[in-house]
């Protein structure tokens, strides 16, 4: 009786300790539930441009004028327009704020070095292609202007404020 | 269920106001174009040479010499009409003439005719052409005279510089 019972206590410890060793490993593998992030990324339309300097003087004086000639012109390249944008077939546009100029205003775009510059334009309130192609790049052309003045036109002051536009082409 | 629309609208609409901001940049810059007061007068034909070596037997006035090979240029903004003076850095010789004309283009001032210059200095300049309005003449004649008389002798090769100004 007492070697059955000792038996029996035996077997107990055995199931127990079997069940403890199950049990341990069962805790192991036990997935109690799972996590995760959607991570939504974009990058939004981006376009910026700028011009180095405010402000542009031109003056016609005598020193720009050759005697005999109505026309007087004087230039000036001392500015620059930078740009940047990351959406393709993208252009720069450019026009002025003064509706009745006295005297004649152009602007080419010289040395992009990104796209093509259009012809030289003759600013007015219309705005005109400057360049063209700039689609997802930056870069930078330097802004040539040319006053033009008759003689006959007598003297006088044009005050522009120039706007550059980077649009869709 | 209505708040959430009204939430959901007002994003996508701010999306869209920040899309378009974005997608087309624009940049000022100010040029200021002046024309100020311009007066320019030029002339060709360096170096003119008048010799006389002819003259009447029984007249005391040698036979007179011309040039008309050269020409001056102008160009002058002024709202008020301009003139065109002539002179000499030093006066001739009693005797001796130097005349001079100046033919305008059409209606780009008014011609003095043949004006004497033989006594005209800096400062008693004389005019050749008046009332120049703004505007451009380009290559207009201008012609020499030279006149002697036999009374004054022989003449040697003498320089004279001639001073054209345009003034008001």
């Amino acid at each position: 009786m007492k070697n059955h019972l000792h038996i029996v206590v035996n077997r107990v410890w055995k199931t127990a300790a079997m069940a403890v060793l199950l049990m341990n490993g069962t805790a192991r593998a036990q997935v109690y539930g799972t996590g995760g992030h959607t991570v939504t990324m974009q990058v939004s339309v981006i376009t910026s441009v700028r011009v180095t300097v405010g402000s542009v003087n031109l003056n016609i004086s005598s020193a720009n004028v050759v005697a005999g000639q109505n026309q007087m012109s004087v230039t000036d390249q001392s500015t620059s327009l930078l740009w940047g944008t990351n959406s393709s077939l993208r252009k720069v546009s450019v026009s002025t704020s003064l509706a009745a100029p006295k005297f004649t205003l152009k602007l080419l775009a010289l040395n992009p070095t990104v796209g093509n510059a259009a012809p030289q334009v003759t600013l007015s309130t219309s705005a005109q292609d400057l360049l063209l192609n700039i689609g997802r790049s930056s870069g930078s052309c330097t802004l040539l202007y040319t006053g033009i003045a008759l003689a006959s036109q007598g003297t006088g002051n044009d005050v522009h404020v120039i706007t550059f536009t980077v649009a869709a082409q | 269920m209505k708040k959430s629309l009204s939430l959901i609208l007002g994003l996508s609409l701010c999306a869209l106001c920040v899309g378009t901001s974005f997608s087309q940049a624009a940049a000022t810059q100010t040029v200021n174009l002046a024309v100020n007061s311009v007066q320019k007068i030029a002339i060709t034909g360096g170096v003119i040479t008048l010799t006389i070596s002819n003259g009447t037997a029984g007249n005391n006035t040698l036979t007179p010499v011309s040039d008309a090979t050269s020409t001056y240029s102008i160009t002058h903004n002024s709202a008020t009409p301009l003139r065109i003076t002539a002179n000499l850095d030093a006066a001739l010789a009693a005797g001796y003439q130097l005349q001079i004309a100046l033919a305008p283009g059409a209606l780009m001032g008014t011609s003095a005719g043949t004006v004497d210059i033989s006594n005209a200095l800096a400062a008693s300049a004389v005019a050749v052409v008046t009332g120049i309005p703004k505007g451009a003449d380009a290559g207009r004649t201008i012609t020499y005279t030279f006149n002697a008389n036999a009374s004054a002798g022989i003449l040697t090769s003498t320089a004279k510089t001639v001073t054209l100004t345009l003034t008001n």
